[in-house]
């Protein structure tokens, strides 16, 4: 990693004055005021806890840091339905960083069933052939060895897809989501930390976009960052545990270079979607105002991103 | 005779009825259960004895050894048809052709409450099956090669899988669209296990269309409707695998007797499907025989045998007319040129494959099965029509607006049973170079629209990316000025995958970047 570690930051730095330049572009619009209102509504709240750790057993890990945040029992109630959202979207193996480690979401899901679930679902609606997508992530394989009738992997079919109007929307105003998603009484965002190309980092709330149907690459066409941040709006996860045992530095989100991946055996995990993705991003050496999405959730109130105001529990 | 023994010996001969039924069924089945698996199952490679019935052909055996002169070890099932023909006759057709089951169910059905009219055995229409193996033959050794075209299990399978198993897939999912429309909310969590668990076995993945649907169905169809006009109209006057039995079944070592018609009866000349007896005495032509047995069961003389001794049958000449098998040799040695020598379709792009032999050495192998189609993730291999002229006819390219080539998927080399997809290692895969991908600027949202985009570099499955990105300042259609993300292609990185043209966001049938064939020449990057 080190010696690739000149030529990230030339493009660090690079992308960051370009962004700055993006930022005065838009200062120049007259956001002012309207970055102002969600710093008001936060400041009531308690300040957001991160529990985060390392540890080379995902599932011990995995157990500590939910316990941190005080025990999957604060987010999953006994006969509630829970969606585990991991990221299954590209056929790799778990190695390559690009999808959520198979170890992390069994452990998750188990913890979810002895919290009393009545059903756990893991889904995604991957960009790669979804059989392969299942199967070469490990995920399906490892939630399937549980062993749990109420532990269901499952495709999406489309024809449970629900219109919904988006009315905090900025930029979109009705998308189409997953009618489990929208039900679940828990939903668990379990996305591993990834660069992106056009998102830059692909956190817990980029991992939103695979439970929402319509034709997704029209998303990215113009404003990304907004368009993820809309998505939010409907769907806001009840608890989000980042994947940061491998980070994809480079090459993603598909990833498929092990030169691009760096092992660092970590778990982040938070309530508040916007502190664990900018926790996330500092694992990269951002910050969560360096990504436009999470710049724009915490603008329209979604949670803290500034991480002097975040309380860091390392177990 | 008396009565009590000869009714036992009738039972006999219905076990024989009964069996062949049996064994047509089963063989049938076993077909739709091989087709059915030609899919993802689970895991990286193909399990089963998927290749078992194209293995038994001899028809594609000779297709083979015609086109790549060598003899492979996959075909000794054929060989073994080839032996038990010389010596048993055309039980190929009658016992195991899942075509030939598929047709006697169809002609039952469709004939049901008919009267059968007596058949005879002029050589007129039956010809046509004999002119055209030799066709087919003379054309395969000029490279053209069609063997596939006609081959009754090719045949079989391209039609299950261009049109019958799409067409029965819709209706599947539309039963559902109903089912999903009308269930009470608390049943919609099983309807959808119900549902899951079919798409794992019957159902495909995902909703199949093809190119060539209404085309391939048509004449599939259109072979199956015969049945109402002539029982095995198929078999008798036009399989070429069939002639090819039957010219071996000249020795069969099965005699029936008698050996022609009874004068006092004639009830054979109805009871046989492929109305085997010639005009006048009525000599059986050994050659028509597919050994159902149905005269011998249904005698009512209780007459008909069929032995196997050492001698063969005494089989007449088949006289196809010298001058008509000549016309046939000369007519395809003349006109096979002429539609090839074509050079415009070359040039047209056509993705093949990956693992593919070189376009001429491809066309010659691929028997255009349809095996590849049917096991593609993705639902993109598509069978051309006459983008490559009328020898590339069904065979498979990658269409990728409609599914692109998944970059660790090998499952296409390991479903073609003739190796014109050689099957490749996963590593080998992808390296694998099918096309080349091109940037439209007229089309690319980032450069015609000024805005990001990037689907594509996204998607591209190369580490490192085919697909790299250039941050450009860009004055926006509000006059703004916005730095924009344009994508650019590293041609020496890319695969042809298609996986860009086919995520594409671009409205339209034509994305912003697109899958070209690649050339032996590629120009500097």
């Amino acid at each position: 990693m080190d010696m690739h570690g000149g030529r990230h930051m030339e493009r660090r730095a690079f992308l960051k004055r370009l962004l700055a330049a993006a930022a005065l572009a838009l200062g120049l619009d007259g956001l002012g005021l309207q970055s102002l209102l969600p710093r008001m509504a936060c400041a009531a709240k308690d300040s957001p806890l991160v529990a985060t750790g390392t540890n080379q057993d995902y599932g011990r890990l995995v157990t500590e840091v939910i316990s941190a945040l005080g025990g999957m029992e604060r987010f999953v109630k006994p006969g509630s339905r829970v969606l585990v959202k991991p990221n299954m979207s590209w056929d790799r193996r778990p190695e390559f960083g690009a999808t959520t480690h198979p170890l992390v979401v069994k452990r998750v899901v188990e913890l979810c069933l002895e919290a009393g679930a009545r059903e756990v679902t893991v889904m995604d609606r991957p960009c790669n052939d979804e059989r392969r997508c299942y199967q070469e992530s490990g995920v399906q394989p490892a939630v399937e060895a549980i062993g749990s009738s109420r532990a269901k992997v499952k495709h999406v079919n489309s024809r449970l897809f629900v219109e919904k109007t988006m009315p905090r929307g900025v930029a979109l105003k009705r998308w189409d989501f997953y009618r489990e998603a929208l039900e679940a009484e828990a939903l668990i965002i379990a996305p591993p930390a990834k660069q992106h190309g056009s998102a830059r980092l692909s956190l817990g709330m980029k991992n939103v976009m695979g439970l929402v149907g319509g034709r997704r690459e029209r998303l990215h066409v113009g404003d990304l960052h907004q368009h993820i941040a809309d998505l939010n709006t409907v769907l806001r996860a009840h608890l989000t545990v980042i994947d940061a045992t491998r980070l994809l530095t480079a090459n993603g989100p598909s990833g498929g270079n092990l030169q691009d991946v760096r092992v660092l055996n970590r778990l982040a995990a938070s309530a508040d979607p916007v502190a664990a993705d900018s926790y996330a991003a500092s694992l990269f050496g951002l910050k969560g105002g360096d990504i436009g999405y999470i710049q724009h959730a915490y603008q329209m109130g979604f949670g803290e991103m500034d991480l002097t105001k975040v309380k860091v529990v390392e177990v | 005779m008396n009565a009590a023994p000869a009714r036992a010996e009738r039972w006999r001969w219905h076990l024989w009825l009964w069996g062949r039924r049996l064994s047509q069924a089963a063989f049938l089945l076993l077909f739709l259960f091989l087709f059915l698996r030609y899919r993802y199952q689970d895991q990286a490679s193909l399990e089963g004895p998927l290749h078992l019935f194209f293995r038994l052909d001899p028809l594609l055996f000779l297709a083979h050894t015609l086109s790549s002169w060598e003899w492979t070890a996959f075909f000794w099932p054929a060989l073994l048809i080839v032996l038990l023909t010389l010596l048993l006759g055309r039980f190929f057709c009658g016992w195991l052709c899942p075509l030939g089951a598929l047709l006697d169910g169809v002609g039952a059905g469709l004939n049901s409450g008919r009267k059968a009219q007596p058949g005879h055995l002029t050589l007129g229409w039956r010809r046509i099956k004999y002119l055209l193996l030799v066709a087919l033959l003379v054309a395969a050794l000029f490279r053209f090669d069609w063997i596939g075209i006609f081959d009754p299990l090719s045949l079989l399978f391209r039609s299950l899988t261009l049109a019958v198993y799409p067409a029965a897939a819709y209706s599947g999912e539309r039963l559902f669209d109903l089912l999903f429309a009308g269930a009470p909310g608390a049943l919609v969590d099983h309807l959808d296990d119900v549902y899951g668990a079919l798409k794992r076995t019957l159902l495909p993945q995902r909703v199949l269309s093809y190119e060539l649907l209404v085309f391939t169905g048509t004449i599939f169809f259109g072979i199956l409707i015969l049945e109402a006009f002539e029982r095995r109209f198929w078999c008798k006057n036009l399989c070429p695998l069939g002639a090819l039995l039957g010219l071996l079944a000249s020795w069969r070592r099965i005699k029936r007797l008698p050996a022609k018609i009874c004068t006092d009866c004639g009830d054979c000349r109805t009871l046989c499907k492929m109305g085997s007896f010639g005009a006048g005495e009525g000599w059986q032509d050994v050659r028509e025989c597919i050994l159902c047995f149905r005269c011998q069961a249904l005698c009512v003389e209780n007459r008909v045998r069929h032995r196997l001794g050492l001698s063969s049958a005494s089989a007449h000449r088949l006289d196809l007319g010298r001058r008509r098998l000549i016309l046939t040799g000369v007519g395809v040695a003349v006109s096979v040129p002429l539609l090839k020598v074509d050079g415009r379709v070359l040039e047209a792009d056509v993705i093949r494959p990956p693992g593919a032999l070189p376009e001429a050495e491809f066309l010659a192998r691929c028997v255009r099965c349809g095996a590849c189609m049917k096991v593609c993730v993705t639902n993109g291999l598509q069978p051309l029509f006459l983008e490559r002229g009328l020898a590339g006819l069904w065979s498979p390219a990658l269409l990728c607006r409609q599914g692109y080539c998944e970059f660790r998927c090998t499952l296409c080399g390991q479903a073609c049973p003739t190796g014109a997809i050689q099957p490749l290692a996963l590593e080998e895969k992808k390296k694998a170079v099918i096309g080349k991908a091109v940037l439209d600027p007229s089309r690319c949202v980032p450069y015609a629209r000024g805005i990001n985009c990037l689907v594509c570099e996204e998607h591209c499955p190369t580490a490192p990316k085919a697909i790299v990105l250039r941050p450009r300042e860009k004055v926006g259609a509000d006059g703004r000025v916005q730095v924009v993300k344009e994508p650019l292609v590293i041609s020496e990185r890319c695969i042809g995958c298609g996986i860009c043209e086919n995520k594409c966001p671009v409205e339209g049938s034509v994305a912003g970047i697109r899958v070209r064939q690649p050339t032996s020449k590629e120009l500097p990057p």
